[in-house]
């Protein structure tokens, strides 16, 4: 992009801004909302939900038999006993990574995703370029992310059209039966989560 | 309806372009944007399906040209104009000058104090089972998807029309988005996943052995 081009585009965004203001003025002067809920709405996305909620629903799952398949069979309840659950993620289904299938999480139609575990989704998610293709090309896609998967593996791809959310539970890497769950969930990451990441 | 948000199976896009260490917003209108969007669903109807619905509105060039929360925007200002809550000469001075319609009821304001409960009670649309519209498929059953759909909202994408795949789960009634996005009522019946193999989505281009799996309204299957 040109110079030129990205001043353009911060003139535009300064016209946004502005057209935003304007917006919540009208909209807290006809109390259809109040800023200091706008705020706190902010506030819970921006920092207390997260990939790191996810992050603890994955070790504890490789940490606990009986929960793992409690979350393999009810992800909402499952879920809503490490406190995590809401707006997004009232229908979770997690799907699990195993020797014989990969699971990866798209919604071609908009940017449906988990927000109890994994927070608000990333431009990349959102982005026409990885919702037309992971369908379509998923095993090249993943390749693209770093993911070299034996032809013998079979790719299922998740694509959250509907009421239902998706979250992948990777599989637990070897070498960590030694660590305990604060630690193992130090290793899982967002994009593990997603089906674009190993861990 | 067919639209440049559809865009599962499309080709062209390129590749998918990755930010380290990504923040949650970009932007401090970005915060506004979702706040605003959330808080207006509290006080009158204004859930998913509608909201969607007016993406689907936005012209295909605008689609692609702009930012994610900058198309958030656009809608959330073209419902509340088709709602008669704002108009162009308060959006331009930037205050409140009509008054605020009934179908908004403002007791039910978003709330800053015990918000984060509200947030974590989420805003389920299942709903319990109806006589209306009888389930007509089950577990294991192969279907095919309709062939075609309206103008309207609807959430078929066209990669699956006309598709055959196997249900693989029955996840219970849910409010039919088609519907509910055009306010011609809530219609709830059962939502299945259904799989697809790739080669029967994407023919020769399939990478072999693949599958994708898509969660469909008893309306849009038929029987094989």
């Amino acid at each position: 992009m040109s110079h030129d081009h990205n001043h353009e585009h911060d003139e535009e965004e300064s016209g946004i801004a502005l057209r935003v203001k304007a917006l919540e003025q009208i909209l807290i002067e006809k109390n259809v909302v109040n800023a200091e809920a706008l705020d706190e709405f902010v506030d819970i996305f921006e920092n207390r939900v997260g990939p790191q909620n996810g992050a603890r629903v994955v070790a504890r799952a490789w940490s606990d038999p009986k929960f793992r398949q409690r979350l393999l069979d009810n992800g909402v309840d499952a879920t809503a006993e490490l406190g995590f659950s809401g707006l997004q993620g009232e229908h979770l289904k997690v799907v699990e990574n195993t020797d014989e299938v990969h699971n990866v999480v798209v919604c071609t139609l908009c940017s449906c995703y988990p927000w109890p575990v994994l927070g608000l989704p990333p431009v990349w998610y959102k982005s026409q370029a990885y919702r037309s293709r992971v369908v379509r090309e998923p095993k090249q896609v993943l390749l693209e992310f770093g993911i070299t998967l034996p032809d013998s593996k079979k790719i299922r791809v998740w694509d959250s059209n509907a009421d239902l959310r998706y979250m992948v539970l990777p599989q637990r890497p070897e070498g960590t039966e030694h660590l305990g769950q604060d630690a193992l969930a130090e290793l899982v990451t967002r994009d593990g989560m997603i089906g674009t990441a190993l861990v | 309806m067919d639209g440049i948000h559809d865009c599962g199976g499309m080709q062209g896009f390129g590749p998918i372009n990755r930010e380290t260490d990504e923040p949650v917003f970009h932007h401090e209108w970005e915060k506004r944007v979702f706040a605003l969007s959330i808080a207006t669903s509290f006080v009158t109807v204004f859930g998913d399906d509608q909201f969607r619905k007016q993406i689907e509105r936005i012209p295909p060039s605008e689609y692609i040209n702009n930012s994610y929360y900058a198309l958030w925007l656009e809608a959330l200002i073209s419902q509340l104009k088709d709602m008669k809550v704002i108009d162009d000469n308060e959006l331009e001075r930037g205050a409140s000058i009509t008054p605020l319609p009934k179908c908004f009821d403002i007791s039910k304001q978003a709330q800053a104090v015990g918000l984060e409960e509200v947030v974590k009670g989420g805003a389920s649309q299942a709903m319990p089972d109806s006589d209306e519209y009888p389930q007509r498929f089950k577990t294991g059953d192969k279907i095919r998807t309709r062939p075609t759909m309206s103008y309207g909202h609807n959430r078929l994408p066209r990669y699956a029309r006309n598709k055959t795949g196997t249900i693989i789960s029955e996840n219970g009634n849910f409010v039919f988005a088609d519907s509910n996005a055009e306010q011609a009522g809530l219609n709830p019946q059962m939502l299945y996943t259904v799989e697809f193999k790739s080669e029967e989505l994407w023919a020769n281009n399939a990478e072999p052995g693949g599958t994708v799996c898509l969660d469909l309204w008893d309306a849009y299957l038929e029987t094989l």
